[in-house]
């Protein structure tokens, strides 16, 4: 890894929601191994202990009222990024799913300056959890409307492990999708001429709980989402 | 008049009572109540002259005239609830923004006591709400 990457003008964010299991292992899993990034939980109004357990391992944490979503938990992050003069954002699951590990491979790239977004895919290599049937044909299908439309090359359009640039960050402090904003943002992005790229990640199980899409959810999911990006090409 | 113009009009004057009571104690905005106001006239006018809706009907050619008349209440509740849609969005934008002025401001003040190694850049003086206290 090169020795000019600004790790100070990196930033970390931790979306969590109710996540007091999982949150103090994700921070510290951070923390211990790249001491140097500054870290954001940002709480999407949980109703546990998930902000005392984040600020206890070292997380700054900012704490929304009330459950808005992770899409306004996200951008959140993105306007603290932008407040304290960060260039890049890391965006990691506050659920265990993104292996602090993985955060290299985001760094690596940074010196290039070759793309404003960085999808950390799981299916470009032969390992990790590779999620249910149901949530595979969902990413199935936006990896290849995306692609339709954009001509990226998309193999994990859903990945919410990702890194943003400061150019998109400060498109994405005004407008940033609600809920299930992750297909949505590589149109925005694509229209607003930036570049999109994937790098290769590992992904895990989630130690405890629950995943928040259900089955009955994806069928909405895709309808909504599918309906997002066709608005969104006429819109941005 | 007859039972039913006598009793329409009653609950007319009710509603309009209503509206007024509303607005006198600014549980409703002004704004709002001039719609309110105009429907409650306009029923009025209906119930005193309903032969107006006969000919206005048949001018429009159609020839049941309440079917007319429910077509037109119909679009007026269309009408206001799209606009309701609206303004409920545009409320959901403005608290989202708010609640996530008050997550960064208490990001910014609620000490990282538990965090002393959290790195000092250096370069936080330039954001007003970067420790105020």
């Amino acid at each position: 890894m090169s020795t000019a990457i600004p790790l100070d003008k990196v930033l970390v964010v931790i979306p969590a929601y109710n996540e007091e299991r999982n949150i103090g292992r994700v921070v510290r899993g951070v923390r211990e191994r790249w001491p140097g990034l500054r870290l954001l939980v940002v709480d999407d109004g949980s109703t546990d202990d998930t902000h005392r357990i984040a600020r206890e391992n070292g997380a700054v944490v900012a704490r929304l009222p009330f459950n808005l979503g992770i899409g306004v938990a996200v951008q959140t992050g993105i306007k603290y990024a932008r407040e304290h003069d960060m260039q890049w954002l890391i965006r990691l699951d506050g659920d265990g799913q993104h292996n602090a590990a993985d955060i290299a491979t985001f760094l690596e790239y940074l010196g290039r300056n070759e793309a404003d977004l960085l999808i950390g895919s799981r299916f470009l290599k032969k390992d990790g959890y590779r999620s249910s049937l149901l949530r595979r044909v969902a990413i199935t299908f936006f990896n290849h409307l995306i692609s339709a439309l954009t001509g990226f090359r998309i193999t994990d359009a859903t990945s919410g492990f990702r890194l943003y640039s400061r150019r998109a960050m400060d498109k994405l402090c005004k407008f940033y999708p609600d809920d299930y904003p992750e297909p949505e943002t590589i149109i925005m992005l694509y229209k607003w001429g930036m570049q999109v790229k994937e790098v290769p990640v590992t992904m895990l199980q989630r130690p405890e709980g629950v995943s928040s899409i259900t089955a009955v959810r994806s069928l909405y999911y895709m309808i909504k989402v599918t309906m997002a990006i066709l608005l969104d090409m006429i819109r941005y | 008049m007859t039972v039913i113009q006598i009793f329409t009009t009653i609950v007319n004057v009710v509603l309009l009572l209503m509206v007024f009571d509303f607005l006198r104690r600014e549980r409703l905005k002004e704004k709002y109540s001039i719609m309110w106001v105009s429907a409650i006239v306009a029923i009025q006018l209906l119930i005193l002259f309903h032969e107006w809706l006969n000919e206005f009907s048949l001018w429009v050619g159609v020839y049941y005239p309440p079917s007319l008349l429910f077509y037109l209440a119909f679009l007026f509740l269309f009408i206001i609830v799209l606009h309701l849609s609206l303004v409920v969005s545009k409320l959901t934008k403005q608290n989202q923004i708010m609640a996530q002025k008050l997550a960064l401001l208490e990001a910014a003040t609620v000490t990282d006591a538990a965090s002393p190694d959290y790195p000092d850049t250096g370069n936080e003086s330039a954001a007003p709400t970067d420790h105020p206290v």
